[in-house]
């Protein structure tokens, strides 16, 4: 796991100092405005993340301390999830939050609701959608409130093994 | 077992004898000629296709007589039962013609038995899987089969050289070499025909698998290369050549590819315009793909990878394209060619085997080459994932790689490259023939026996076969924007951004260009997903029986209809206004429809209007076309009929709205005709539910069907049903209804058959006057609404819609259960991104229960109620709390009389 010792514990990160660095270029390159935080706009200033239906919720779950803006220990523990060395429940975890949009721990019908218009946007009806959602959660739901926990989550979808391609090569 | 197919090889072999007398007989000069010959023996003209279907014939009964007892099955794989047979049939051959026919020819092999085995690999792969994949596939393929061909090679002349090969077999390094490369490659038929019955998980299965395919154009660049090499003597080889050869590589592997992607592209864009002549469909499926094949073979590049990427890119569009009837057949009869093909080749093998004329035995090789193929696999495997495990989440472990170790098999195309070097350019041909045999055999059977208590015994994680679940598919969506949207963040290009950006790419310009329109605007995974779902808890419903369910979902029709032959734009227009295209079964039953009287009024007018069925037989002799029932035609006529008619009266009304699917139903009398006529009926008064359009599903229940039961036909065929019917009704009667309780009091009539109606055929007038309908479950019924419609239809929504919201007019009774924030959400609302703090809707817990359980018609209330907020989106607007008492109740007979 390289040098982890030279950073900050709170930085405690899966990268090694080479990764780290090339961490930190990328985000002195995005941080435009050299504030020492990234904004939204300046995510958004990459052409290909405007397209990208899920960077607003992304950008969120990086921010874990919800000022707005994603400081450079946010990049690198956020992304750091994705790294080939982390373990199966913190990816788990980050696909959670990106549902859980009101960091609550639950998964409510609204939450699900409004992330996947993001995904499908126009071609499918609100209708349509409802139903999905309607669906999906029925079946995640076990202790039947409506509304999904993480156990529940990581118990359905972890089984999916989908997860395990959640590695980003940085 | 094999005693029973014995007697079958007598049949070409008689055939065979029988050849000499018929050949002599016309030939025979001093007979006068005979005259009209009431008995022609004519064997010699058809002896060539005879034989084929002959051996096809034998083989498949051979197969037939293996799978009947599953012991066997279970135990042996069928590639090692079709050698021995093979062997066991060559014995005979040889034994009665003294000589060997029947040979595996090259030339037959590669232009006819090979190209529907990769052809139906290529096309069925699971695409996601694959390219998930590719980077170990391509790896394994490449640098695997590379480093088999030369250190086997190597590794045999070495032996050569320590003296432990007879001298007889003379061979220098590059003959070695050259052997080595035809014998190092892993065959896809073998391993297809022994991974598909040993079931290892999905990922060690595409590895193994994909190498197989892949690693074909390197086989054919070093089997090419070398045998021009030594052809040309080692002497005049250049420098230059061995960088031709190189270049060869890239030359014939993404030629091979470029050819098959090519002739993806053609092919799938002739299928965008073949709707009027369905039935070539299929066809055309095959020949472009075989076009592909031989183009290739012809510019001598690689083959198996171009026809495996002509099925894997053109997949997606051609199955978006063609109907269901001819997805259906473009599947089997790829299946059936493929199974064909692999029976045959591995009989051949088997036969050719015995062909003892053809090959020369030498210890020290055939166990030398043996030991080393295994070795160096072995070796490979290893090395090559260390390397791998570097960049997977997921590393491949000891296990995984002892069974792809194990799993390289060879097989036919080893074989065919074999016989087809040049005895004198190559005069160790016989033996490398015989140790070709030998490894083919042996890894085949023994590897190929061994190989299931082997992934038994290390507890290889097994495939699941489980059915893509609608989870699934949103988290997968999901996963993949998250990974592309990471690496876009922190800027690394890999294989998630290339993969969003051929997405895009895709989306916006190829399946614009390659889909038929209406296939392109209707597709959506996550939908189709949650289509497949419903559908099939809809047949399970009625093969369950039990239950007399029936939704309107009737839709279960309008499931295939995507492409169905009748293309009409009905499941467009479905999907796009927002009827109840898809209902939700789960919810659909706890609904239930509540107006009846008005419903009845209303119908009363209508139906001395309606347009009267009537059968028409009509002849379909058509050759262009499998020229869809009668019978759907004019279910689509008197449908587009009542739809006018009721929409109009419709919009006159304005007033709570619902609308049923159903259809007039012939009388009884007309029972023998099938009509797929539905009907549904909406029971008996409730409250109103006001309008929805989607849910529009309103049916009935039925108690009283019981009548209907019996006489299995009048409600059974309810199930078709498939015309909508609006209802309409005051609001103000409605309120006078007092709560039902359940279906049971809407229909209390006894069974009697024909004369008293039954209440509900009181109320519902084109209940009565219709006869049963012969039941007809058809498996897809496709119409729903006709296009025509949609404007007015989308009118009257938008007239309905705008009724809806004063509140007054609806719903004055409403009462709805707690659940109701959903409320809230107004459908026409934008949907604000991010931060929406809608309020978050929960199920009571009594819900989830309440969905999967059909409960009995009348169950409790307020249990169905709850589901109704699972209805569609908009539903929800109009309804108002406290529709406790509606409950719409559907009825879906089983269709007894089919």
């Amino acid at each position: 796991m390289g040098n982890e010792a030279s950073y900050p514990t709170e930085m405690c990160s899966h990268f090694n100092h080479d990764e780290i660095k090339r961490l930190s270029k990328r985000f002195k390159k995005l941080d435009l405005d050299c504030s020492g935080s990234l904004s939204v706009d300046e995510f958004l200033s990459l052409p290909e993340l405007r397209q990208n239906p899920l960077v607003q919720r992304v950008i969120d779950v990086f921010d874990t301390d919800g000022n707005g803006e994603v400081d450079f220990e946010e990049f690198v523990v956020g992304t750091s999830q994705f790294s080939v060395r982390g373990d199966e429940e913190q990816k788990l975890r980050f696909a959670f939050s990106i549902y859980d949009m009101d960091k609550d721990g639950y998964i409510s019908n609204g939450e699900l609701f409004q992330v996947l218009k993001m995904m499908v946007g126009n071609n499918l009806q609100d209708w349509q959608l409802q139903q999905i959602v309607d669906k999906t959660i029925i079946i995640l739901d076990r202790d039947g409130d409506g509304r999904i926990s993480f156990e529940e989550f990581s118990a359905v979808v972890g089984n999916l093994e989908v997860h395990k391609k959640l590695v980003v090569i940085v | 077992m094999r005693c029973a197919a014995l007697p079958l090889l007598w049949l070409p072999l008689a055939g065979a004898a029988a050849t000499e007398e018929p050949t002599r007989e016309p030939g025979s000069p001093g007979e006068p000629p005979p005259g009209l010959a009431l008995f022609r023996w004519q064997w010699h003209e058809v002896e060539a296709p005879y034989l084929v279907a002959l051996w096809i014939l034998v083989a498949s009964l051979a197969k037939i007589v293996f799978h009947l007892s599953r012991k066997v099955t279970s135990l042996v794989p069928e590639s090692c039962l079709l050698i021995l047979l093979g062997l066991v049939l060559g014995g005979i051959v040889l034994a009665v013609a003294k000589k060997a026919e029947y040979q595996l020819e090259p030339g037959t092999f590669f232009l006819f038995l090979l190209p529907p085995i990769v052809l139906d690999s290529g096309y069925f792969m699971p695409s996601r899987l694959f390219f998930d994949n590719l980077g170990a596939i391509l790896t394994y393929a490449v640098v695997g089969t590379l480093w088999n061909a030369f250190t086997t090679g190597a590794a045999l002349w070495g032996l050569q050289q320590a003296g432990l090969v007879a001298p007889r077999v003379q061979a220098s390094l590059l003959d070695f070499l050259l052997f080595g490369s035809l014998i190092s490659a892993v065959d896809p038929v073998a391993v297809l025909a022994v991974f598909e019955e040993v079931h290892v998980n999905d990922t060690l299965f595409i590895i193994v698998f994909g190498e197989s395919l892949l690693n074909d154009a390197v086989t054919v660049v070093l089997y090419k290369v070398c045998n021009s090499f030594v052809e040309m003597g080692s002497a005049n080889v250049q420098a230059t050549d061995y960088l031709k050869g190189v270049a060869s590589l890239f030359v014939v592997s993404l030629g091979g590819a470029a050819v098959g992607l090519v002739f993806a592209f053609l092919l799938a864009l002739t299928t965008r315009f073949t709707k009027r002549v369905r039935i070539i469909e299929p066809l055309l499926v095959f020949l472009l793909a075989y076009a592909a094949y031989l183009t290739a073979e012809m510019a001598s590049l690689s083959a198996i990878l171009a026809v495996t990427m002509c099925g894997l890119g053109c997949k997606k569009y051609v199955e978006a394209n063609i109907s269901h009837k001819s997805r259906t057949a473009v599947k089997y009869t790829m299946k059936t060619l493929a199974s064909c093909a692999e029976t045959v080749i591995f009989m051949l093998l088997g036969i050719s085997a015995v062909d003892s004329s053809k090959w020369a035995w030498d210890s020290g090789l055939v166990l030398g080459t043996l030991f080393f193929i295994l070795f160096f696999r072995a070796l490979g495997v290893v090395l090559q994932t260390w390397v791998l495990n570097q960049f997977r989440l997921v590393p491949l472990d000891k296990i995984d790689q002892v069974v792809m170790s194990y799993g390289g098999l060879r097989g036919a195309v080893a074989f065919a490259l074999v016989i087809l070097l040049d005895k004198t350019k190559v005069p160790a041909k016989d033996y490398f023939v015989a140790t070709t045999i030998v490894v083919v055999f042996f890894t085949v059977i023994v590897q190929g026996l061994t190989i299931k208590p082997l992934v038994k015994w290390l507890k290889v994680k097994r495939s699941e076969h489980h059915k893509p679940t609608l989870n699934q598919e949103l988290h997968e969506h999901t996963f993949d924007h998250i990974l592309a949207a990471v690496e876009d963040v922190v800027g690394h290009h890999g294989y998630h951004y290339w993969r969003d950006r051929w997405e895009q790419f895709d989306k916006k310009y190829l399946s614009q260009l390659l889909m038929r329109r209406s296939a392109y605007r209707i597709r959506d995974q996550i939908w189709d997903v949650y289509y497949r779902l419903n559908i099939r808890d809809a047949i399970s419903f009625v093969d369950q029986g039990g239950h007399i369910l029936s939704s309107t979902g009737l839709t279960l029709p309008s499931m295939p209809s995507r492409n169905s032959m009748a293309e009409t734009s009905v499941t467009n227009l479905l999907r796009e206004s927002g009827s109840g295209a898809c209902l939700d079964l789960q919810v659909i039953d706890t609904v239930r429809s509540g107006r009846d009287r008005e419903d009845a009024v209303m119908h009363h007018l209508l139906c001395g209007g309606l347009y009267k069925p009537r059968r028409r037989y009509k002849a379909s002799c058509s050759r262009h076309f499998i020229s869809e029932d009668a019978q759907e035609r004019q279910d689509k006529e008197v449908f587009q009929q009542n739809m006018k008619r009721r929409l109009e009266s419709f919009k006159s009304t304005k007033h709570n709205i619902c609308f049923t699917k159903s259809k007039p139903r012939p009388r009884k009398t007309s029972r023998k005709k099938k009509d797929g006529l539905a009907n549904t009926e909406a029971t008996n008064g409730k409250p109103p539910r006001n309008l929805s359009v989607q849910d529009t599903a309103a049916v009935i229940l039925t108690v009283e069907s019981e009548e209907e039961e019996e006489s299995d036909s009048s409600e059974t065929e309810k199930e078709d049903d498939e015309g909508i019917i609006f209802v309409a009704r005051a609001t103000s009667e409605v309120l006078q209804e007092v709560k039902v309780s359940g279906s049971l009091e809407v229909c209390p009539s006894p069974r009697i058959i024909p004369p008293s109606p039954t209440c509900a055929e009181k109320e519902l007038p084109w209940k009565s006057g219709q006869g049963d309908l012969a039941v007809y479950v058809s498996s897809e019924t496709t119409k729903i609404v006709p296009v025509d419609m949609q404007t007015g239809w989308n009118q009257s929504i938008s007239s309905l819609e705008s009724l809806a919201s004063p509140p007054c007019t609806q719903a004055p009774t409403v009462t709805r259960l707690p659940p109701c924030p959903l409320a809230a959400e107004e459908p026409q609302h934008p949907f604000n991104l991010p931060y929406d703090p809608r309020p978050s809707f929960a199920f009571p817990p009594s819900l989830a229960k309440a969905g999967r359980s059909r409960s009995e018609s009348s169950a409790d209330i307020p249990q169905q109620q709850e589901l109704q907020p699972l209805m569609g989106y908009e539903d929800r607007t109009h309804l108002s709390p406290g529709t406790a008492n509606s409950h719409w109740c559907i009825q879906f007979n089983k269709g007894s009389r089919l």
